[in-house]
């Protein structure tokens, strides 16, 4: 216990005497949190949109006004079709609306008529939400011309829609993609720091030659790797405690849960990636290859096969199999369990001790590929 | 003194072999280490020196057998390390920068599992001997390179090793540090019986070794003691140089030009009162120095006396804050010049992912040299680096004696009229060094080219016709090499060496004024007026026997901290 002991009071000077590694360990992070935090979001609000009018009618205007909410943003009025083009691929519209000048006189006719709608389909997923929209908007409008139509006729518009739904959702009641996402990235921040800081924690000392200190030594490698490790979960648990905040207090997303609810979790998800960490650096020589190795094995699959963006339920056979393996997705349903649904601890048990086996897997792995003597 | 023991060895090799990557680096090595006693292991770089002290630290698997201490270092290399300390190459390598000096010792007791209680006494014991006690605080990263190494030593010693396993240890630190660092060791070895395994490049260091094991290309080509090699004035480096040729002659570069690359002013180089700054840091201070055609001058000083910065300086590489230089009576950093200088740094000049013809005609661009007479300086760098036949080689894979030769070619392809070499020959074998300064001599000779190189080695100093010692951005001494070994004789009278048949009694002749310093099983004795007589006497009178007394040349090292004590 000396010999550990030896190793973190070292390990710890060493830290806080290097500023950059400082700055690595504390700054970084929560700079990425806030930065993905502000970045990151699904809901597709406040599109830039006008609208050409050659009708110039009272009904024209109505339906011009329909589009104003929450999701479309009105810019103004255009005056030719050129305008439209050069606005749009500038990227200062995303949409469009184009009014024809039969327009009302078509509807007052009692015929029907049609509308143009240009979205910038540069970014698909946007592009069909947009369209969703518009068409609800149209339908909504529409609805509402049948109704004036029949109450001018005298008759009972009821029967023209029989079936209203009701939507309600759950957990994210106003369906914020915030509310989700940035509680996640928590999982995204606490898998790349610990692996990071570890690997160049290791690395570091082969690369200057201090490592063969260790090799020549007596003490023992699991005393080595404890003893080097347990900065990094210190450091990953104030960074843990400092975003909890941030998202309560700049992103003013409430947790539902309990927070001890979310600690267990948490803390033996850190010590895994403390383990991914140690394992990287066990087949890296360098400081730089530890750390792109690092980013490649932790971020991309987080991102990928997480949950965060892309629901593991909508992914398809590989790649759910991956989703799996990883244990990001398990820490993410904890998450998403705390903050969004406030799941009793039991309901957390499953995910929980899936954990824990992944660390007491990779955890012996990592010790058992350092090797205190080279090839 | 503690008597040395007869006993069985403490390491034992038996057909011990190391292939990194299809690399053949040891071949069925045989080696026995002697309890005790300072083994030194020589050859030139990539001999498998690193090697092989690092499967005797159990840090590298290895095929044979090798026993340590009665321990199969194959399968239980793990129940000696506490025995043991090694410290790997490079300067400061096995120090945590960050860590405070007294900080990095404690850390290197408690991972070597040493008490508190015993750590203590041996640490100031360490910190006294090295000098480092006022430095107790002071981080690692801000200390010189000589004190690192230092620390570096304190560190592996404070867990009171059995074993200490060194690996190039005084390769770039000055000769002061290294003094002191030997010291130590000797220290050590006496006082508590510590068996010291020590790898080198430097043969005036193998000559301090009990024994010597010389590596080349991976196998043993001579193991036993220094004595049994070193004739009467001839020196270890003399000896393995004669070893390695086996009796050939050394192959003569001729140089096919006729022509002199001088002319015009006499003095190749002035330099009057040249100081410069690093901020508050004084680099150089007043510098004065007239080197003449032809001549080939040494720069010898610690880290940091100012050295590069002088060459830089003349070069046009940096300009100096006041005072005046110049080259062929022009000014550094003249286009004029730029044609008449060849400049080799320090840290290596070559391409190394191109092959020799490539970097030998990318030279030629720079110097602007082309088509028949590229083609015919080409032959010559090739034939002068021993490389003819070798054009496509990848410059990274020659070996170093081979590379710096090279680069030398390089350095010369413009025939410049001044060449300036920046430590251009450390860690070279005896026979590359020798043929690099046959070569410098020729150019000197033949061509009058102007040589101004800075070196560590303070054997080359003795290949040099005048050399400046320089501390403290000064010059603090300037002759030739043999006028200084005259003044140090004249001041601190002759140096004799004793070989005796048992080692000397503690105290025996340093309690009569006579400064003792052990080389191995020899010692070098000098006093002020020393006569052979009166170490005869002293030896008659406690009836001890030796092998020989006779009087030497004083080592070049013991000159340069005369002359740096002097000032000092």
């Amino acid at each position: 216990m000396r010999k550990v002991l030896a190793i973190t009071a070292k390990e710890v000077r060493e830290i806080w005497r290097v500023r950059l590694f400082l700055v690595l360990a504390f700054f970084v992070p929560f700079t990425m949190f806030i930065v993905f935090g502000y970045g990151i979001s699904l809901d597709v609000e406040h599109m830039p949109f006008a609208y050409l009018d050659d009708d110039h009618s009272q009904l024209s205007a109505r339906l011009v006004e329909k589009f104003k909410g929450r999701y479309f943003e009105l810019q103004g009025e255009l005056s030719d079709p050129g305008e439209a083009d050069r606005l749009l691929s500038r990227g200062a519209l995303r949409a469009v609306l184009v009014i024809p000048s039969e327009f009302s006189r078509n509807i007052y006719r009692g015929g029907d008529t049609e509308v143009q709608f240009l979205i910038d389909g540069g970014y698909p997923y946007r592009a069909l939400t947009v369209k969703g929209y518009a068409q609800a908007i149209i339908a909504d409008f529409n609805r509402e011309l049948v109704t004036e139509r029949l109450e001018r006729a005298g008759l009972d518009p009821r029967p023209g829609r029989p079936i209203r739904v009701e939507t309600r959702y759950f957990f994210n009641e106003s369906l914020r993609s915030s509310y989700a996402l940035i509680p996640g990235l928590i999982a995204l921040v606490l898998l790349m720091n610990p692996a990071v800081l570890t690997a160049l924690a290791i690395t570091r000392e082969k690369e200057f030659g201090t490592i063969y200190n260790i090799y020549s030594s007596q003490i023992k490698r699991w005393e080595f790797l404890t003893g080097k490790i347990i900065p990094y979960l210190v450091i990953s648990a104030i960074n843990f405690l400092v975003i909890l905040l941030t998202v309560r207090l700049l992103f003013e997303i409430p947790m539902k849960g309990p927070l001890a609810n979310l600690i267990p979790g948490a803390f033996i998800y850190v010590l895994i990636n403390v383990s991914i960490g140690l394992l990287v650096s066990s087949v890296t020589r360098t400081m730089v290859s530890a750390q792109i190795v690092t980013i490649i094995v932790t971020v991309i699959p987080a991102f990928l096969y997480s949950g965060l963006l892309i629901p593991v339920a909508n992914l398809e056979g590989g790649a759910k199999v991956m989703a799996h393996l990883y244990p990001t997705m398990h820490f993410m349903k904890i998450i998403h369990g705390v903050y969004l649904k406030d799941l009793p601890l039991p309901d957390l048990l499953p995910q929980v001790l899936l954990l824990v086996l992944y660390f007491c897997l990779l955890f012996s792995v990592g010790i058992m590929a350092f090797r205190k003597r080279e090839g | 003194m503690k008597q040395r023991t007869e006993g069985p060895p403490i390491i034992v090799f038996r057909g011990v072999s190391k292939r990194f990557k299809g690399l053949q680096v040891l071949r069925g090595i045989d080696l026995e280490v002697m309890p005790s006693e300072i083994t030194g292991i020589i050859g030139p770089d990539g001999s498998g020196k690193s090697t092989l002290l690092k499967i005797c630290s159990g840090v590298l698997s290895f095929e044979g057998r090798a026993e340590f201490m009665g321990t199969d270092l194959g399968k239980e290399c793990e129940r000696i390390k506490d025995r043991l300390s090694y410290m790997p190459q490079g300067i400061g390598q096995n120090l945590y920068m960050e860590l405070s000096v007294e900080e990095n010792i404690d850390f290197f007791a408690a991972i070597k599992d040493v008490p508190p209680g015993r750590r203590d006494p041996l640490k100031d014991r360490l910190l006294e001997a090295t000098g480092l006690a006022p430095f107790r605080r002071r981080l690692a990263r801000h200390l010189s390179g000589g004190m690192k190494q230092k620390l570096g030593i304190c560190c592996s010693l404070v867990s009171g090793p059995e074993v200490l396993l060194l690996d190039e240890p005084s390769t770039g630190i000055d000769p002061l540090s290294r003094r002191q660092l030997w010291e130590i060791l000797n220290d050590f070895v006496a006082r508590s019986g510590t068996t010291v395994l020590l790898g080198t490049s430097y043969m005036d260091e193998a000559e301090r070794c009990h024994a010597v094991v010389f590596l080349e290309a991976g196998g043993v080509i001579f193991s036993g003691h220094p004595e049994e090699l070193m004739e009467r004035e001839k020196g270890l480096e003399e000896a393995f140089f004669e070893m390695l040729l086996g009796g050939r002659e050394l192959p003569v570069q001729e140089i096919p030009f006729s022509a002199r690359v001088n002319g015009g002013d006499p003095a190749a180089i002035s330099v009057e009162g040249v100081s410069k700054y690093f901020d508050s840091f004084k680099a150089l201070d007043g510098i004065e120095l007239s080197i003449g055609q032809g001549e080939v001058f040494g720069l010898l000083g610690p880290n940091g006396a100012g050295k590069t910065t002088l060459i830089k300086c003349m070069i046009g590489l940096l300009r100096p804050d006041s005072g005046t230089i110049t080259v062929t009576g022009l000014r550094p950093g003249s286009p004029e010049l730029k044609q008449k200088i060849g400049y080799m740094s320090q840290t290596f000049s070559l391409y190394g992912d191109l092959s020799v013809r490539e970097n030998i005609e990318l030279y030629g661009t720079l110097y602007g040299v082309k088509g028949a007479e590229l083609r015919e300086r080409m032959g010559w760098v090739l034939d002068v680096s021993g490389l003819t036949g070798m054009e496509r080689t990848i410059v990274k894979r020659l070996p170093l004696g081979m590379k710096q030769r090279l680069a030398l070619g390089c350095a010369t392809l413009n025939l410049p009229a001044v060449l300036f070499l920046d430590e251009p020959t450390s860690g070279v074998d005896p026979v590359a060094r020798r043929s690099f300064w046959q070569f410098i001599r020729r150019l000197s000779e033949r061509l009058g080219m102007t040589v101004i190189v800075t070196t560590h080695n303070l054997v080359e100093a003795d290949f040099c016709d005048r050399i400046a010692i320089m501390n403290e951005g000064r010059v603090i001494a300037l002759d030739s090499p043999e006028n200084l070994k005259a003044a140090f004789r004249e001041s601190q009278g002759e140096v004799y060496e004793l070989y005796p048949e048992s080692p000397l009694e503690g105290g025996l002749f340093t309690s009569r004024g006579i400064s003792v310093t052990p080389f191995g099983r020899r010692y070098h004795l000098w006093k002020k007026g020393l006569r052979e007589e009166e170490i005869k006497a002293v030896l008659d009178s406690t009836g001890t026997a030796c092998h020989y007394l006779r009087r030497i040349r004083p080592p070049m090292e013991d000159v340069f901290i005369f002359f740096l004590q002097r000032r000092g």
